[in-house]
């Protein structure tokens, strides 16, 4: 096999085991599928190395013992070993491993096999037909080649932008993918949900970007452009009803939670010091009052009931900073709420 | 099978009980002409068995070198003193007549005919009931089956015999005779008979050159001596016609085995994604594996 094959399914082998797009990993995974060649001093690593390619090559047939499940042990042991003390190279190691494996492993599609089980001699080939192996530089092999480019750069290219299973999730556009890209980002940076869906209401139909503020139920509640909140699932309180969502990681944002305990005192001044600037804060929680007289409260079919009364008590789920200041900062309550702080960097 | 065991074969007998040097250079391959028995313990073991009165099968592939270690004990016996028939697989009565010439048996009667076959059949097995001889018979799988059981016959006699057979089936004398099988031989003295072929044909070949055809050999004598020689025409071969060549495709399944695991455990924790790609991946690698399965298979013949 050429040794650019070699170093594309070496490398392209190494970016889809480890998800990595890193050009030093795929580097190290690549030139290590050309290390089994040393056993031979024509090859790429045995003119690197003559001094351990004439030790091979005058003991043993090409494509034995480098190319063997022995090689990859020893290699990987040395580099584990290595990386127990310098814990920084463990990718590095990860990626010489796989590199390496997959250098020799290539091999068993060429006509002459490899010895995966040395020291016993039997060569291992796929498939079993000779005639339907991979001949050197023969025009199967660049055929192959082409594809092997193809496959490389179609998953350098996943992998440069989240991964596969992100890009899957993206394409079954599915809510457990938007969780997951949530979870792992959600506490670093805003998310963005494009939705596809209905409204629930009137069965309208909604096609757009929105902010994700929490997750609810087996949804989200997100945010539209223009401060309006919808819870978005698959339930049947939803506002929005879900056919396709997926995320994209946004700018960086940190989220975090406070607690607020308010003692007969005005809402107002007490979430006051929540208003900074590029901060989206959103309020969660219940208060009590003595009298709910002259509160007139927002009521939108539409959007998601972020403040919901009876008599005494008020129950608020990430409802807008702005919005309870406005509807409830004059009234005096107590209770608890717990403050969703969204720090965006200023712009 | 020690290693230290298997040493070279040859057809000169001066040089079997040579040792074999555990570093070899250029300058410890024999010269051209010379050869060195590799097979030293089946070869003690073989002529050990006939010794005692035993029958003993040696199979093993096509070029494994059954027929020179079959010219060694022949030689051994000679030179002891023993008589030998050493037959190839010809017609019947042929080969009743090759016996017979080997032992010196008379082939025609008192009135100078010929002897049926019957009739050298018995005649030889008297001769062998009544003298220490040895009976060897090379590619013994190709015989026809009546001589097979004439083989047999003789062995329940206990006439010393040695058999040797390329895939010989279960049955007949094959089945009631002690085996041998001879196992690939070492690389190294594979190697040891690729640079003395070479330099019987007068090329050099580098090392790098030598590793590479070796890996056409596998443990196989003849089809090193083969390799040097398709160089030596300049043929570009990869393949070879050993038969340690083994097909890893079930491997193949068992990447498609893992994909299923990963849809299992993304249906037990409700990771959809994870089911779903596991899914596809596994279908993909059973599919994969089921048309590697059944790609045409290898003709036998040589095409």
């Amino acid at each position: 096999m050429l040794g650019i094959s070699h170093l594309l399914i070496s490398g392209t082998a190494t970016s889809l085991l480890l998800g990595t797009a890193s050009p030093t990993l795929i580097a190290v995974g690549a030139i290590a599928g050309l290390l089994p060649d040393i056993d031979i001093s024509t090859s790429p690593a045995g003119r690197v190395l003559p001094w351990v390619s004439s030790y091979f090559e005058s003991k043993m047939p090409h494509r034995s013992c480098t190319h063997s499940l022995v090689a990859s042990g020893a290699i990987a042991i040395v580099g584990y070993g290595v990386a127990l003390f310098n814990p920084k190279l463990i990718n590095l190691v990860h990626a010489l491993s796989i590199g390496y494996f997959f250098g020799w492993f290539a091999d068993v599609f060429t006509r002459g096999g490899v010895e995966m089980f040395w020291p016993s001699p039997v060569r291992c080939v796929c498939p079993g037909n000779r005639n339907l192996r991979l001949r050197t530089g023969s025009n199967a092999e660049y055929f192959v080649l082409v594809l092997l480019i193809a496959i490389a750069l179609a998953v350098f290219n996943i992998n440069n932008s989240g991964g596969v299973l992100t890009q899957f999730n993206r394409l079954i556009a599915s809510p457990s993918g938007v969780q997951h890209i949530y979870n792992e980002s959600g506490s670093t940076h805003l998310i963005k949900a494009n939705i596809k869906g209905v409204r629930t209401s009137d069965r309208s139909k909604v096609n757009g970007q929105y902010l994700i503020i929490q997750v609810q139920g087996t949804g989200f509640l997100v945010q539209s452009d223009d401060g309006r909140i919808y819870k978005a699932s698959t339930e049947p309180d939803s506002q929005i009803f879900l056919e396709e969502i997926t995320a994209d990681v946004g700018r960086p944002a940190i989220t975090n939670i406070e607690a607020l305990t308010l003692e007969d005192e005005p809402i107002g001044s007490a979430i006051a010091k929540f208003n900074r600037a590029g901060a989206m804060v959103f309020i969660s929680g219940q208060l009590s009052f003595d009298t709910l007289d002259g509160v007139t409260l927002p009521r939108d079919p539409y959007q998601f009931p972020v403040i919901k009364a009876s008599e005494t008590s008020i129950t608020l789920e990430a409802a807008p900073l702005a919005i309870v200041q406005s509807k409830l900062g004059e009234e005096f309550a107590t209770g608890q709420l717990q403050v969703r702080v969204i720090n965006t960097s200023s712009q | 099978m020690a290693i230290s065991g298997v040493l070279g074969f040859v057809p000169k007998l001066s040089s079997l009980n040579g040792t074999q040097d555990p570093q070899l250079t250029t300058d410890d391959i024999p010269t051209p002409g010379e050869f060195r028995i590799y097979r030293q313990a089946e070869l003690n073991r073989t002529t050990a068995s006939l010794l005692a009165n035993g029958a003993i099968l040696i199979a093993g592939e096509d070029g494994s070198g059954k027929s020179v270690l079959a010219n060694a004990v022949v030689e051994k016996l000679q030179t002891d003193g023993f008589m030998v028939a050493f037959i190839e697989p010809t017609t019947p009565k042929q080969m009743l007549l090759e016996i017979a010439h080997q032992f010196d048996i008379a082939t025609e009667d008192l009135e100078g005919k010929s002897l049926t076959a019957d009739k050298l059949k018995r005649a030889i097995a008297n001769f062998l009931e009544s003298n220490t001889a040895f009976l060897i018979v090379d590619d013994a799988h190709s015989c026809d089956v009546k001589f097979r059981m004439w083989l047999k016959q003789l062995k329940r006699q206990g006439v010393p015999m040695l058999l040797l057979a390329t895939d010989p089936p279960r049955s007949d004398v094959f089945i009631n005779v002690p085996r041998i099988e001879l196992r690939p031989l070492p690389e190294q003295a594979i190697r040891e008979i690729m640079i003395q072929a070479a330099i019987e044909r007068g090329i050099e070949l580098k090392p790098s050159e030598l590793s590479k055809l070796q890996e056409r050999a596998s443990g196989n004598p003849m089809l090193a001596i083969r390799a040097v020689d398709e160089e030596y025409l300049g043929l570009e071969i990869e393949g070879a016609d050993h038969r340690r060549y083994f097909d890893i495709t079930p491997i193949i399944l068992i990447v498609g085995v893992i994909f299923v695991i990963m849809r299992f455990i993304g249906r037990g924790t409700n990771d959809q994604a994870l089911y779903i790609f596991g899914g596809i991946a596994a279908a993909i690698f059973m599919g994969l594996s089921r048309i590697l399965y059944n790609l045409p298979r290898e003709s036998q013949r040589i095409r």
